[in-house]
């Protein structure tokens, strides 16, 4: 098998490595997740160093090696700019590449979550919308794709279609009033409900039309966050931290 | 174990030095060991010397050996600009070009939301302080032209927006003696953009 391969990928993350390399974490639909060093990026001069930033799309030509592909050329397809001028989107997206490199394992191929980062970092570059809702969608889609979808049609253990409603990380959705008796629950209102169910039908280039009050939007934040610890076992992201520093709230 | 046990301390210390890997620490201990007694003792008394003494400015947070650098302490800098850096090192760099004549204020990192560093990790604070008292006019924000640098120059920027400061970005382009062929997508654009007027 041939040790240099193609691939088109986005560069989730970039870190230095040494005085002048970078290393660069790539996510790509063919081969997946992968660490791979830019050699000399740092260099101003360096013809990888446009590409050897997040929120590019870019094509590599890579070298496998031991532990970590070495990127040999590569040439950019899109750099999402727009990104880099609005520190919350800058943060957001971030956050969304940080639970792709938290989530998906190396070298596991995940055509649809690259498709999906790929069109939400699209939207945040743009700058349409909401990026907080985009933020939400990404990750009931995610959950989707995961396999932790959060039921939301009617109650998980009767499947009464009623409200009021309430809400449980371990449930893995919804349950009603009567089937609430003696289990741990969060109320949830209907609004917050109507707004999550829309979330979880809609394509990516309808998120840019909703629209939510700040106390739905923080609900809505801490419902998904929960949720996402508890099925991912992820206690923490570091983004998310970051977006609290820089948070008027 | 191959080496004795001074010798495995001295690679293993000089390997915690950036761009330095094992065989380069090696061989960097057994220079240290073929030199004379005093160049080793001035060697590292240098070291000890520089930790000691080498403090951050309390206006610029550049490095120095006074409670004020000697940018900051020359009346002849022009005190309504000043330029900031991620890194004291930067400084040196816009030095050399002998163009600059306006003070300094160094951040000490970029914003990095995945390695968690924030406003508040940085110097950041003490810059929108400084920008506060009023003396500077114009900031140019000269941090690195990479995600991490544009975002905290845009956020530094954000910031310093009610205080009525201009704050402008260091231009981008092409770097001197290379081909045009050669040039990515957004070095490019952003040279177009930067365009001048030649006479």
């Amino acid at each position: 098998m041939s040790r240099l391969i193609k691939a088109g990928a986005l560069v989730l993350r970039a870190r230095r490595l040494g005085e002048k390399d970078k290393l660069l974490t790539l996510f790509s639909p063919e081969i997946g997740k992968a660490g791979a060093r830019a050699p000399g990026a740092c260099n101003v001069k360096s013809k990888l160093a446009a590409g050897a930033e997040p929120f590019t799309f870019a094509n590599f030509l890579l070298y496998r090696g031991k532990s970590l592909y070495t990127i040999s050329q590569l040439e950019v397809k899109k750099s999402l700019v727009g990104i880099r001028g609005n520190i919350r989107g800058y943060a957001l997206g971030l956050y969304m590449a940080e639970l792709v490199e938290k989530t998906v394992e190396e070298g596991e191929a995940f055509p649809a979550i690259y498709r999906l980062l790929a069109e939400c970092w699209h939207l945040l570059n743009e700058q349409k919308g909401d990026g907080d809702i985009l933020a939400r969608f990404f990750e009931l889609k995610m959950l989707d794709l995961l396999g932790y979808r959060p039921h939301l049609d009617n109650c998980v253990f009767c499947g009464q279609a009623k409200a009021p409603f309430y809400w449980n990380n371990s449930c893995g959705g919804i349950f009603c009033g009567n089937c609430a008796r003696g289990r741990t629950r969060m109320a949830l209102s209907a609004g917050t409900l109507a707004f999550l169910r829309s979330l979880q039908a809609m394509p990516a280039g309808k998120v840019i039309k909703m629209r939510a009050p700040t106390g739905q939007k923080r609900e809505l934040r801490e419902i998904l966050r929960h949720f996402l610890g508890y099925w991912t076992g992820i206690e923490s992201f570091k983004t998310q931290d970051f977006l609290r520093k820089i948070s008027d709230e | 174990m191959i080496f004795s046990p001074a010798i495995t301390r001295l690679i293993e210390a000089l390997r915690r030095l950036p761009g330095i890997g094992p065989k380069t620490a090696q061989r960097l201990a057994f220079f240290v060991l073929s030199m004379r007694k005093e160049d080793v003792e001035e060697f590292a008394h240098a070291l000890l010397d520089a930790k000691k003494r080498v403090r951050q400015c309390s206006r610029c947070f550049n490095l120095t050996e006074e409670e004020v650098c000697s940018i900051c302490r020359d009346p002849r800098r022009e005190s309504t600009l000043l330029c900031v850096v991620q890194e004291a090192r930067d400084i040196y760099v816009i030095e050399k070009t002998g163009q600059y004549r306006g003070l300094y204020f160094v951040l000490h990192g970029a914003l990095s939301p995945l390695e968690g560093i924030g406003p508040e990790e940085l110097k950041i604070p003490r810059l929108l302080q400084r920008l506060q008292e009023g003396e500077i006019k114009e900031v140019i924000m000269a941090t690195n032209p990479n995600v991490e640098g544009d975002a905290t120059a845009f956020y530094i920027a954000e910031s310093a927006r009610p205080l009525g400061v201009k704050v402008m970005r260091i231009g981008f382009g092409l770097p001197v003696g290379g081909d045009l062929e050669y040039a990515d997508q957004l070095t490019m654009s952003r040279a177009l953009e930067a365009r001048r007027e030649m006479f």
